[in-house]
């Protein structure tokens, strides 16, 4: 009689998809690439951006 | 005590000067606020005296208590109801005529419309205030509340709302009330967070007791964000860029994807030196502003914001530009204050700018992002629970195998979802595609995604288990997507 795999061995729940397909790792390495020139980028501008605006905002009194 | 007050039109709620001291609780100003703000939804008032409010009890242990003027310790709590209710005496019941006297709880609560305390400083006398928006002219919208419960004549009834009161001008001023708002719905919303009475707010933000003269001088931005630290939670500062247009959309591009994830806003105004809870919005199916500033965003689609203004009224709508009849409007709301939960580390602006870059130029397998020119942007929080939630009552009209990856799919407690939607899908509650962002992401992971998806297939990334990317194809496409809108209620 086989024994039933533990929960912890059955690794990704995607496996119950029959009609799964990995995608080309070329086509997402190109989506990443770009995404980093893009995306991260900016992200890393707009984060020295808002710190200094948020620390004009901080000495604001509110009352 | 109790006493009944009908309600037929709005001078009624005059004869409270009957049943309270109306200068020691501030009567003519509680009299105009009510026939000015309350909708005929109200029919009759119980009026509750004494009563012992415990956010008034806070100021009166370490403030009132101490001046030479000698004020109340009790306060007084209306209750409102719809048509239908009354109070019998002997023995004292709440009861419908029509259905009998000594309804159960449930029949109570389905109709109550929430409370009012009243304090005895003799002005700005409203106190803890929860009212169902319903009761409240002008207040529709989509509006970020919680259940608040009140022990009523032997029943324990409950109401939607979010609280609400009068700043008390000495002990608190409007940024103390505004975080007051914001902290006591989260102690209600959510059992991880400590309740905070008025006098604690006022104490939060120093580091040294902030009592005598100090809290009529008001407090910072940056002491409101310690009272925010000091209960729990990791409050982000965002304040509006000047510099270009493109700083000015994304403030109002996070500004509303903060809050239609559920979370109050902490609103500041510089100018005015003025802080409000931002608290819902209202939105339209026609694109607002000039149309030389059309982002494609859900933002373009808001005409109002609600707010809790300590000063005016709760859920008062605020539009886009100055109007008459509105004290100011959402532009000169340059700064908020979001208090985030901890395991909330990708910011709104990365959602929205991931978003924007994605439909740019998405994977072949979603080139409809790119046919669709007209696609409009929506991102929110959630958590994974209200996700498969959201899933399993919509599984009959999903493909079986994504339901149940979905539901196993391993992810963390907060999820950025970003919805897609032509203008037309967007009227009817619809979406194009979506995408579930990890909200434990850093904004230099370049695909923080768990999934993306559309009415032709899924991508799926396990990150739990750093599985590569792979892409399901229903077998047949799905016939609609349906709108996620599980955060705010709409009223």
């Amino acid at each position: 009689m086989t024994q039933k795999p533990k929960l912890e061995e059955l690794g990704s729940p995607l496996k119950r998809i029959k009609n799964l397909r990995e995608l080309d790792p070329t086509k997402v390495s190109e989506l990443e690439s770009r995404l980093r020139s893009t995306y991260v980028r900016r992200m890393g501008e707009q984060a020295r951006e808002a710190r200094l605006r948020a620390e004009k905002l901080r000495d604001k009194i509110l009352y | 005590m109790f006493e009944w007050l009908p309600i037929s039109k709005a001078s009624d709620f005059e004869r409270l000067v009957d049943l309270l001291d109306p200068t020691e609780y501030g009567l003519q100003e509680v009299v105009d606020w009510l026939a000015q703000h309350a909708n005929d939804t109200v029919a009759g008032v119980l009026v509750e005296f004494p009563y012992i409010d415990k956010d008034y009890r806070s100021t009166y242990y370490h403030y009132y208590a101490k001046k030479g003027r000698a004020y109340s310790s009790l306060s007084a709590r209306l209750h409102f109801f719809p048509k239908g209710w009354k109070l019998s005496v002997n023995p004292l019941t709440l009861g419908q005529p029509a259905e009998g006297s000594n309804p159960i709880d449930a029949t109570v609560s389905r109709d109550y419309l929430g409370f009012m305390t009243l304090r005895p400083t003799r002005i700005n006398t409203i106190g803890r205030t929860v009212l169902h928006p319903s009761v409240i002219r002008d207040a529709g919208g989509w509006i970020i509340g919680h259940r608040h419960k009140a022990h009523v004549l032997g029943h324990r009834v409950d109401t939607r709302g979010f609280p609400f009161m009068q700043q008390h001008t000495d002990i608190a001023v409007c940024a103390h009330t505004a975080c007051w708002a914001i902290l006591r719905h989260y102690s209600e919303r959510y059992s991880l967070y400590r309740e905070v009475l008025v006098h604690d707010v006022s104490r939060l933000g120093r580091e040294f007791d902030p009592g005598g003269l100090l809290p009529s001088l008001g407090i910072t931005a940056r002491e409101v964000e310690r009272i925010f630290a000091a209960v729990g939670t990791y409050p982000l500062l965002v304040m509006r860029g000047k510099d270009d247009v493109s700083a000015d959309t994304r403030y109002y591009d996070e500004l509303l994807a903060y809050l239609d994830s559920g979370f109050p806003l902490f609103g500041v105004q510089s100018e005015r030196g003025h802080a409000i809870a931002v608290v819902g919005y209202r939105a339209s199916d026609l694109v607002q502003g000039q149309a030389s500033e059309y982002r494609a965003r859900e933002w373009d689609y808001v005409t109002h914001l609600l707010v809790v203004d300590d000063n005016h009224y709760p859920y008062m709508p605020v539009p886009r530009d100055k109007q008459s009849g509105s004290p100011y409007a959402v532009n000169e709301i340059d700064g908020f204050i979001v208090p985030l939960p901890e395991k909330m580390f990708l910011p709104a602006v990365a959602a929205h700018t991931w978003a924007a870059d994605f439909k740019a130029a998405p994977l072949p397998e979603f080139d409809e992002l790119t046919v669709e020119t007209d696609l409009v942007t929506r991102c929110f929080v959630t958590t994974t629970a209200s996700w498969q939630r959201f899933v399993r009552e919509h599984a009959l009209k999903l493909d079986g195998e994504f339901v149940t990856a979905a539901l196993e799919l391993t992810m963390p407690q907060f999820l950025w979802v970003i919805e897609y939607a032509t203008p037309a899908q967007r009227s009817t509650q619809q979406i194009q595609a979506r995408v579930l962002l990890d909200a434990t992401a850093g904004p230099y992971d370049p695909f923080p995604a768990f999934l993306v998806h559309d009415r032709k297939g899924a991508l799926w990334i396990d990150r739990a288990n750093k599985a590569p990317m792979q892409y399901q194809q229903f077998d047949k496409p799905l016939a609609t997507l349906t709108k996620m809108a599980n955060n705010l209620q709409e009223f």
